[in-house]
C-alpha cells in the first residue's frame, strides 16, 4: 500500500505534537518493513521545510514536500475548498493519514487522521485563537469524514466519541513511544533541582510548579509560549532540543508536570525513562501516562503539589524501578504497529 | 555558544561598568558568537525610551542568541531566551538621596520586575549576593558570585607620578562622598588628586586637584605614586578602585562595611565614611604603616583575575542555555 503521512507539524520547534509525528513515523516505517510505500508529505513555507527535512533524517521514506510561502493560508484555503484533491501534489494514494493542521480533500483510500486532544473545544481560553480557529474546524470535519481516527490515548479516545460523537470502532489508539536517547545512563546537568518541562502556556500551570517548590530551585524548559506566562522565581532554561534533554531530566531531583489537560502527557514517560521520580497532575488525562509509578496530587493545589515532591523524594527508591517497568511497554515501535493496524496494513 | 550582550554600558561611562563589559567582551569574543547590543545614549530622552520602553519590552524579542547577558540590573521583563543579568550594586535601595529623582523611584519599582525573570543573576561580591536576597528577595540558588579584577596595568612596577598627594578616584556624584573626603585630607595636610568623570549632582571640588578623566597608563601611575588611595564611598557593590590601587602596592583607605571591605579582606585601612576625623585619622594610619599594607595588598589583588570572572560567566551560560 502508499501510505501518505501529513507531517506539517514537524515544521515547526519540535514540542509534543511534532515529537509524536516524528516518532510515530519513524515507527511505522520500522513496522511496515518495506512491504508498504510511506510518504512523508507536508505544505511548508521554505524555512518550514527545512526544519522538516532535519526531522526526518535517518527515516527511510519518500519526501513529497512542496514549499511554498503563506502554506497556512494555502492549507486553510484548500481544506476549505475541498478540491482538488490532494493526489494532484502527493500522488497515489492507499492511505491519507493527516494532520490535525487542516483537512485537505482526497479522491481515493482510507481517510486517517491524528487527533491529539480536544483541548481547543473544551477550553478555548487555554488555546491561541489561531489554534482554535483552525483545529475546531477540523474536528467537526474529521469527525464527519475520516474513516480512522488515530488517538494518542484511551482518554483521547473516549473524548473523541463522546464530544464529536465519532462511532467507537473508527477510534484507534497508538501510544506514544520514548527515544532511545531517554534512559537512567548518560551524562546529567549539575546542580540539585527540580524540572518542569513545557511550552510556557497557561494550559501547562507553571505558576503550582513554581509555587510548590520554594525552597528548590525549579528548573523550567520549554519555548516562550502566549497568554503572558513568564517564568518567575525560577531558572528558566529556554527551548531544549529533545538531544539535550535527557541530560537534564538525569541531573533532576523530582520532575514536576502540574498540567491542568493533556492529550497524553509524554514528558512524563521521558522522566520516567530518565530514572526520575515524578509528581503529576491527578487530572484522568494523565492516567495513562502515569500509570502506577507517578505520585499524583491537585494541580490547583500548590500545597498538595508540594507535598508531592516531598513524597516522591521520599519514596524515589520505589517509583524510580516502577517508572522505567511501565516505559518500557511505550515503544515507537508498538505506535508504528497500531497505525498499520488501524489501516488493515499490519 | 551564541551570546547577546547588552552593550550600552560602554555608551555613558567609563567607570566600573564599562571595564567590567570591556573585560568579559575581550574574552568573549574570541571564542563565542557575541552579539552587541545597544540602545541610545546619555540624553534626557534617550534615557527615559531606553529605561520605559527598550530594556522592559523591546530588549526582549532579541532572537537567534542562546543566551541573553544585562551587565547592569536593567534587563526585559519578557525575555524569549534565558537571561543572565550582573547586578553591581544597590546603591539605589540603600542611598536613595545620592540619586536623582527618576532613579531613585523608577529602579525599586521595575528593577526586581526584571531580576525575577532572570535564569542566573551574577552578584560582584558576596555583599551584594546577600543584598539582592534582603532587598530583591531573589533566591539564593540562582544567584552566583562573580568578583572583578583588575587589568594588567595595574602592576607595583613601572613609572610613578611626582608629588606629595593622596589619591581619589571615581565618578564625580554624591555617592562616592568627596566633599568629606576633601575636608579629611585638608585636616590631615596633604593635596588631594580626583580623578574621575563628571556625573550628576552638585559635587564641589574647591580645594582639591581635578584631573578629569585618565587613561588606565596614566591612572596606574597616579596609584603608585600616591601617599594612599582613599576610597569612602558611601556604598559600593565591589568597589574596582580599591583592587586597582592594591595591585599597584599602594596603601588604601577604604569604608567599612559593604563591597570595600570585602575587597580590601584585611589589607586596607577601613574607616567611618560619614566621619571625616575618621578618614583623616584613616589616611595617616595608611602612610604609616605603608610596608605592610603593601605586601598584603598586592597579595589580595592577585587573588583576582578577568579570566577567571570571565570561565565562571561562561559555565552560567552554559548552565542556562543550550
Amino acid at each position: 500500500m502508499r501510505l501518505v503521512v501529513d507531517v506539517a507539524p514537524l515544521s515547526h520547534q519540535r514540542t509534543g505534537v511534532g515529537n509524536y509525528v516524528r516518532g510515530s513515523l519513524a515507527g511505522i516505517a520500522e513496522a511496515a518493513a518495506g512491504r508498504h510505500e510511506l510518504v512523508a508529505f507536508a505544505l511548508a513555507s521554505p524555512g518550514g521545510r527545512r526544519e522538516i527535512e532535519a526531522a526526518l533524517d535517518g527515516i527511510p521514506l519518500e519526501r513529497r514536500l512542496p514549499a511554498l510561502p503563506g502554506a497556512h493560508a494555502v492549507r486553510t484555503a484548500w481544506s476549505r475548498l475541498g478540491a482538488p484533491p490532494l493526489e494532484r501534489l502527493a500522488g497515489r494514494l492507499d492511505v491519507l493519514h493527516f494532520s490535525d493542521w487542516w483537512y485537505p480533500p482526497q479522491r481515493a483510500g482510507i481517510r486517517s487522521t491524528m487527533i491529539h486532544d480536544l483541548v481547543p473545544l473544551h477550553f478555548p481560553a487555554w488555546v491561541h485563537k489561531r489554534t482554535e480557529r483552525m483545529h475546531g474546524a477540523k474536528y467537526r470535519h474529521a469527525a464527519r469524514t475520516c474513516d480512522v481516527i488515530v488517538v494518542n490515548s484511551r482518554y483521547t479516545g473516549d473524548d473523541v466519541v463522546r464530544t464529536l460523537g465519532v462511532p467507537a470502532e473508527r477510534v484507534h489508539v497508538a501510544y506514544p513511544g520514548v527515544d532511545a536517547a531517554f534512559s537512567p545512563v548518560g551524562p546529567r546537568a549539575s546542580g540539585d533541582y527540580v524540572l518542569t518541562v513545557g511550552t510556557l502556556e497557561p494550559r501547562k500551570n507553571l505558576g503550582a510548579a513554581i509555587a510548590a517548590t520554594r525552597g528548590r530551585e525549579l528548573r523550567v524548559v520549554g519555548p516562550p509560549g502566549w497568554g503572558g506566562v513568564q517564568v518567575e522565581h525560577a531558572t528558566w532554561l529556554g527551548y531544549r532540543s529533545p538531544e539535550e534533554l535527557p541530560a537534564l531530566y538525569r541531573g533532576a531531583s523530582v520532575f514536576v508536570f502540574p498540567s491542568r489537560f493533556e492529550g497524553f502527557g509524554m514528558p512524563v514517560l521521558e522522566a520516567m525513562a530518565c530514572g526520575v521520580p515524578c509528581v503529576v497532575s491527578a487530572h484522568p488525562s494523565l492516567d495513562e501516562a502515569c500509570g502506577d509509578a507517578a505520585v499524583r496530587a491537585d494541580p490547583d493545589d500548590a500545597d498538595a503539589i508540594a507535598a508531592g515532591i516531598e513524597e516522591a523524594l521520599g519514596r524515589r527508591d520505589e517509583l524510580v524501578p516502577r517508572g522505567l517497568a511501565h516505559v518500557r511497554a511505550f515503544t515507537w515501535r508498538a505506535c508504528g504497529e497500531a497505525h498499520l493496524r488501524a489501516w488493515g496494513a499490519l | 555558544m551564541r551570546v547577546g550582550v547588552d552593550v550600552t554600558p560602554l555608551r555613558l561611562t567609563s567607570a566600573g561598568t564599562a571595564r567590567y563589559l570591556r573585560n568579559l567582551l575581550a574574552r568573549l569574543e574570541p571564542e563565542h558568537e557575541v552579539r552587541r547590543i545597544a540602545f541610545g545614549g546619555a540624553g534626557r530622552a534617550s534615557v527615559l525610551a531606553r529605561e520605559l520602553v527598550w530594556y522592559p519590552h523591546l530588549l526582549g524579542h532579541v532572537r537567534g542568541v542562546d543566551v541573553l547577558h544585562c551587565p547592569t540590573y536593567y534587563a526585559p521583563t519578557a525575555p524569549r531566551v534565558p537571561l543572565v543579568v550582573t547586578v553591581h550594586d544597590l546603591a539605589v535601595w540603600r542611598r536613595p538621596e545620592a540619586f536623582g529623582a527618576w532613579t531613585r523611584r523608577f529602579v525599586p519599582l521595575a528593577v526586581p520586575r526584571m531580576l525575577r525573570r532572570a535564569s542566573r543573576v551574577i552578584a560582584v561580591s558576596e555583599f551584594t549576593r546577600r543584598e539582592l536576597v534582603e532587598l530583591v528577595g531573589l533566591p539564593e540558588e540562582r544567584i552566583a558570585v562573580v568578583p572583578n579584577a583588575v587589568e594588567p596595568e595595574f602592576g607595583p612596577e613601572g613609572d610613578a607620578a611626582a608629588g606629595e598627594y593622596v589619591l581619589a578616584v571615581g565618578t564625580l556624584e554624591p555617592r562616592k562622598n568627596l566633599p568629606r573626603l576633601a575636608e579629611a585630607a585638608r585636616a590631615a595636610g596633604h593635596e588631594l588628586r580626583v580623578v574621575g568623570e563628571r556625573g550628576w549632582g552638585d559635587v564641589p571640588l574647591a580645594g582639591v586637584t581635578w584631573l578629569g578623566r585618565v587613561d588606565d597608563a596614566e591612572l596606574a601611575r597616579l596609584y603608585r605614586g600616591a601617599l594612599c588611595l582613599a576610597y569612602p564611598s558611601l556604598y559600593e557593590g565591589f568597589g574596582i578602585p580599591v583592587l586597582e590601587a592594591m595591585a599597584c602596592g599602594t596603601p588604601v583607605v577604604t569604608s567599612r562595611g559593604g563591597g570595600t571591605e570585602e575587597v580590601a579582606d584585611g589589607a586596607a585601612v577601613l574607616v567611618d565614611p560619614l566621619d571625616a576625623e575618621s578618614i583623616a585619622a584613616g589616611i595617616g594610619e595608611a602612610i604609616s604603616r605603608r610596608a605592610e599594607l603593601r605586601e598584603a595588598g598586592l597579595a589580595r589583588a592577585a587573588q583576582f583575575s578577568w579570566d577567571d570572572a570571565a570561565r565562571r560567566t561562561v559555565e552560567l551560560y552554559r548552565e542556562v542555555s543550550a
